[in-house]
């Protein structure tokens, strides 16, 4: 059997494709310091990319930090899943409002979808509703900046929250 | 909850209910304080990539609890920044995958000419500078451990625990 996405790349994936629907949708776009209208980009991984384009929003599940049991009598858990969202801009003062737009997006919670790989198509697997993903926040600050942070580091806000998957 | 308040001779029933209360708040936060140290550490420990170095400062000892007080109010911190700036500031890169010098793969021999040593024997050695000499080409970046979100993410569950008295 070749195993395919699990849980945790569902609830992953799940929350990226919400965000990169949403700045479609809304047509979002951050100015650069030539006063261009750069549009948010979405990407999956905890490790940066340098092929990555500015500004982005990082997203990668952290740790599953909850795992207690439903109830007693049942191997049913209530599981969390801790996703991090790195905001990275080319402008000071950027990363809080797109820290806030973010926040804001996922608010409400996010649908998760199970996904299905599809040969013939790769790039858009199929999918089924899966549950609702509801949100509580953990934390929502501004990255220390430094003297010699590179394009990526030098405005950078750091969301991370809890995801919780309704049966 | 509080279900009985024992009057002090000469003390006003609120004035006893502040100190009950005082009390109970600084012994909360110390046990908070205390368990938020722990799952720091736990989580520092989980996502160590290399052994720990025989010498020097570590970063899990630079994280203590610590009283502080505000507005007259004691209470219990975790983790002093000024600390840890001084004594571990590695903890920028270890938690954020950037350092504070803003680099975020370690220096080589290429850069630092003087860098030369060798990784110690068995599994995920630490590079220790020094005999036998060799030269060192890093190219992988350290990547973000989020070790206080980790932390943070489990002392929010935690904490409902904690507290039930």
């Amino acid at each position: 059997m070749i195993l395919t996405w699990e849980l945790s790349s569902n609830i992953e994936n799940s929350i990226i494709e919400f965000l990169r629907d949403k700045v479609t949708s809304q047509s979002l776009q951050l100015l650069d310091v030539n006063g261009v209208a750069k549009t948010v980009n979405v990407y999956a991984g905890r490790e940066l990319n340098n092929d990555w384009n500015l500004p982005l929003i990082q997203i990668y599940l952290d740790q599953k930090p909850d795992a207690g049991r439903l109830e007693i009598g049942t191997n049913i858990r209530l599981r969390s899943f801790q996703v991090i969202f790195d905001i990275r801009t080319l402008l000071p003062g950027q990363e809080s409002n797109l820290g806030d737009w973010v926040e804001a997006q996922i608010n409400n919670g996010v649908t998760i979808y199970d996904y299905t790989p599809n040969s013939s198509n790769p790039e858009a697997p199929s999918k089924v509703i899966l549950g609702h993903g509801r949100v509580d926040f953990i934390s929502s600050l501004p990255v220390p900046t430094w003297d010699d942070a590179d394009v990526f580091d030098k405005f950078r806000y750091r969301i991370s929250c809890k995801i919780w998957l309704n049966g | 909850m509080i279900t009985a308040i024992v009057t002090i001779k000469g003390t006003s029933i609120p004035g006893v209910i502040q100190q009950v209360l005082g009390k109970m708040s600084e012994e909360h936060t110390k046990i908070l304080a205390e368990n938020h140290k722990e799952e720091l550490d736990k989580a520092i420990d989980d996502t160590r990539e290399r052994v720990v170095k025989p010498t020097g400062l570590h970063l899990k000892d630079q994280i203590q609890v610590e009283q502080i007080s505000e507005n007259n109010m004691p209470g219990y911190g975790v983790g002093n920044v000024d600390t840890l700036n001084k004594n571990a500031p590695w903890w920028v890169w270890i938690n954020f995958g950037r350092a504070g010098t803003g680099r975020t793969v370690p220096p080589s021999t290429k850069e630092y000419p003087s860098l030369v040593g060798h990784f110690e024997p068995g599994t995920k050695g630490i590079f220790t500078k020094g005999q036998p000499k060799f030269p060192i080409f890093t190219k992988k970046a350290i990547s973000a451990h989020n070790f206080i979100e980790k932390a943070l993410g489990v002392m929010i569950q935690k904490a409902r625990t904690l507290l039930k008295f």
